[in-house]
C-alpha cells in the first residue's frame, strides 16, 4: 500500500511520569540514510529501541515494509541493530560472531562461510575472521558488529550511536564507510547520533528530536540553512541570535527592528510579530558592501580573536549597543588588527526569520 | 592519619596473624606425617604409613568418594540453579526484585543447625529419610544463594546488549542461554562451583544430620575422632585440605583469569 521502507504512526512512549516520546509520526523511503539527531533525553535512542523492537511503545503503530510490527520480538523483523558498545560475542571468533545470525536462520554451512567472508571483505576485515574479539581495535570492533549485522541483509539496519567510543579521525573515516557502505548495500540506515557534524555529513535526512518531539526534519543543508524552530537553529552548529520585531514587509523581504538595528530578512509574516533571527556566524562580513540584498549590521569592535585552522572567530561588539555581541567566523587568513572598529554587513537570505509560537526555547549547550 | 612510625611492628603483626591463622593447619599436616601413634610433639617423622592406613580403611575411602560425588552433584545444582536464577533477575528485572532477591538470598543468614534440622523433619514426613541425596539437597540449598550472588554480580549492563544483540539475531531464549550467556559468564560460573564444592566438601552439620550409613568425609572423620587421635585424622584432615585448598584456587583463578573479556 505504501511504499515507505519505515513507517512511525503516532508513536508515543512513556515511562511512569516521564514523556520520551510524544505522539510522533515519521516516514522514510527506502534506501534512504536517515539519521536521528538530537541532544541526550531527546528520545532518540528510545525510537530506535522501538523501530528495532527492544522496547514497546505506550501506544502507536510501527510499519516496515507495509508491514505492522509492533507487537513482533526484534527476531521477526525485518531490521538488525548495531549496538554503541558493539555488543559482539567476545568468547567467539570474528568470524563465528558474523556467522551467528546466519546459523539462526539455518544458512547452509558452506553458504554461512561465503557470504561471512563476503561481509567481512565489505567492512574491510578480509582475513581477520580467525582473530579473537579481544584483539581488536575499536575501529575493528566496530566493523565486526557492522558485518554481523549486514550479513543476514536486513531491510532496515539500525545504529544506536556507533560512532561514539571512536577517536575523532577514526569516527570522520568510519562516518565515510559508512556513508558508502549505504550506498552499496541499498538498504536504509537509521542511525542515532548527538553530534550535529556527524548527522550533517552522513545523512539523506536528518530527524531533529528534542524532548520527544520532531523539531525538524529534512535534508541536512535544509535544516542548517532554513532551520524550521529556535532549536533547530542552536542546535545545528554556532548562530547568533536576535531577537526583534517585524516593521515592514514587502516583497518577501521583512524589515526587523533589532537591537543591533533594522536587519532585512527573507521571509514573512505580520507587522508588529515578535520574531527571532538566526545568523550563522560564517555569513557575517567584514568591509562594506554595496548590494541592496544586503543588510548593514552596523560598526563593530572586533576582539578576543582565536585561530581554529579552517576560519578566525572572533567576537564583535556592536557600537552603540548594550546587547549586540555576535560571532564571527572569518576566513583563516585574515588580517584584520584585533580592537579595530570595522562595518559588519550580511546578505538578508542568510538571516534566519524565525517565528515565535509558545514556548519554544531554543539549545543551550 | 599519620603513617606508621615502625615497620618492624607492621612486619611483625603481619607475621603473628598469620600464625594465628595457619599454624593450625601447619601442625595438622604435619602430624599426618608423624611416625609414632601419636600426633602430638615431638615429631618423628615422616612417614607416610598413616596415609597408608587411611587409604586402606574402606570406610573412609568410600566416604571420600560419597564427599566427591555429593560435593560436584549438588554444587552442579546449585550453580544451575543459582545461574538461571541470576539470568532471570538480570534479563525480565521482575515487578517485586527485592522480595525475589530477599527469598533467594535468606537461606545465608539461616544457621546451617536449623536448615539441617529443617530438612531432616521435612524429609521424614516426606518420606524420604536420611542418605545421602537428602545431605545433596541440603548442600544445594544452602549453596544456592552463594551461587546466585557470585554469578548475578558478573552481569553487567554490556551483556544486556549481548543478550539483545543475540535475540535481535533470531536466536530463541534457550540458544541465547547456551550459547552467548553462558560461555561468556563461564568464569563466574566455575567460580561459583568451585566455591560451593569446597563448602559442601568440608561442610558437616548438615551432613551429619541427614546422612545414615553412607556419610561423607568430615563425618567420618569425627567418627575417627571418637575412637581416638591418631595421626590416620591428620591424613584424613589433610585430604580434606588438600583438596578444598585446590578448588579455592581454582576458583580465584576462574575470577582472575577470563579469557576473550572484552574490557
Amino acid at each position: 500500500m505504501s511504499s515507505s521502507a519505515v513507517e512511525v504512526l503516532d508513536i508515543s512512549k512513556r515511562y511512569d511520569e516521564c514523556v520520551a516520546l510524544d505522539c510522533l509520526s515519521l516516514q522514510f523511503r527506502e534506501g534512504e540514510f536517515v539519521v536521528l539527531l538530537g541532544p541526550s533525553g531527546s528520545g532518540k535512542t528510545t525510537l530506535l529501541s522501538i523501530l528495532g523492537g527492544f522496547t514497546k511503545p505506550t501506544s502507536g503503530t510501527v510499519r516496515i515494509a507495509g508491514r505492522d510490527v509492533t507487537q513482533l520480538p526484534p527476531a521477526q523483523r525485518p531490521t538488525v541493530t548495531v549496538f554503541q558498545d558493539y555488543a559482539l560475542f567476545p568468547h567467539m571468533t570474528v568470524q563465528d560472531n558474523v556467522k551467528f545470525g546466519l546459523e539462526m536462520r539455518r544458512v547452509a554451512k558452506a553458504e554461512r562461510m561465503r557470504l561471512a567472508s563476503e561481509a567481512l571483505t565489505l567492512v574491510g576485515l578480509e582475513g581477520l575472521g580467525g582473530r579473537r574479539i579481544h584483539e581488536l581495535s575499536g575501529g575493528q570492533r566496530q566493523r565486526v558488529a557492522l558485518a554481523r549485522a549486514i550479513v543476514i541483509g536486513p531491510a532496515v539496519l539500525l545504529l544506536d550511536e556507533p560512532l561514539g567510543a571512536l577517536d575523532v579521525k577514526i569516527r570522520r573515516q568510519m562516518q565515510d564507510e559508512l556513508h558508502a557502505l549505504q550506498r552499496s548495500l541499498k538498504a536504509t540506515f537509521i542511525h542515532v547520533t548527538h553530534d550535529q557534524e556527524e548527522a550533517m555529513s552522513i545523512a539523506d535526512t536528518i530527524v531533529l528530536l528534542n524532548k520527544g518531539r520532531v523539531e525538524d526534519i529534512g535534508p541536512p543543508e535544509r535544516i542548517y540553512r532554513q532551520p524550521a524552530s529556535l532549536f533547530a537553529a542552536t542546535f545545528m552548529g554556532d548562530t547568533n541570535l536576535l531577537e526583534g520585531t517585524i516593521v515592514s514587509v514587502a516583497n518577501g523581504t521583512a524589515a526587523i527592528e533589532t537591537p543591533v538595528g533594522q536587519v532585512l530578512a527573507n521571509g514573512t509574516g505580520t507587522v508588529g510579530a515578535k520574531v527571532s533571527l538566526s545568523i550563522r556566524p560564517e555569513c557575517i562580513r567584514v568591509g562594506s558592501s554595496n548590494a541592496e540584498s544586503c543588510a548593514s549590521l552596523g560598526r563593530a569592535r572586533l576582539h578576543d580573536f582565536v585561530f581554529q585552522g579552517t576560519h578566525l572567530r572572533c567576537q564583535a561588539s556592536i557600537a552603540n549597543s548594550s546587547k549586540g555581541e555576535l560571532v564571527l567566523r572569518l576566513p583563516a587568513d585574515t588580517t584584520t588588527v584585533p580592537e579595530t572598529s570595522v562595518d559588519l554587513w550580511v546578505q538578508s537570505r542568510d538571516v534566519i526569520l524565525i517565528k515565535r509560537e509558545g514556548p519554544n526555547d531554543s539549545y543551550a549547550a | 592519619m599519620g603513617r606508621l612510625p615502625t615497620q618492624p611492628l607492621v612486619w611483625a603483626f603481619v607475621a603473628a596473624m598469620l600464625t594465628f591463622i595457619y599454624l593450625p593447619v601447619v601442625v595438622l599436616v604435619l602430624f599426618s606425617f608423624q611416625g609414632g601413634d601419636l600426633p602430638v610433639p615431638p615429631f618423628d617423622g615422616p612417614s607416610l604409613k598413616w596415609y597408608a592406613r587411611a587409604f586402606a580403611n574402606d570406610r573412609l575411602t568410600s566416604s571420600l568418594w560419597n564427599s566427591l560425588v555429593v560435593g560436584s552433584l549438588s554444587s552442579a545444582a546449585a550453580t544451575l540453579l543459582g545461574f538461571l536464577a541470576a539470568y532471570g533477575m538480570f534479563r525480565r528485572k521482575p515487578p517485586a526484585a527485592g522480595a525475589v532477591r530477599f527469598v533467594l538470598m535468606a537461606p545465608l543468614t539461616v544457621s546451617y543447625l536449623i536448615i539441617g534440622v529443617g530438612l531432616l523433619i521435612v524429609f521424614n514426613a516426606a518420606g524420604l529419610g536420611r542418605s545421602l541425596l537428602a545431605v545433596g539437597i541440603g548442600h544445594t540449598v544452602i549453596n544456592l544463594p552463594l551461587c546466585y550472588a557470585i554469578i548475578y554480580s558478573q552481569f553487567g549492563d554490556h551483556l544486556s546488549n549481548i543478550d539483545h544483540a543475540a535475540h535481535d539475531l533470531g536466536a530463541g531464549d534457550l540458544t541465547t542461554l547456551r550459547r552467548v550467556i553462558a560461555p561468556v559468564m563461564l568464569p563466574s560460573i566455575v567460580a561459583a562451583f568451585c566455591l560451593s564444592f569446597t563448602l559442601s566438601w568440608d561442610e558437616f552439620i548438615i551432613s551429619m544430620l541427614l546422612s545414615r550409613f553412607d556419610v561423607t568425609l568430615p563425618v567420618m572423620i569425627f567418627e575417627l575422632m571418637r575412637a581416638g587421635l591418631t595421626p590416620e585424622v591428620n591424613a584424613a584432615g589433610t585430604i580434606v585440605f588438600a583438596i578444598s585448598f585446590v578448588a579455592a584456587i581454582a576458583a580465584a583463578i576462574a575470577v582472575v583469569f577470563r579469557p576473550g573479556r572484552s574490557r
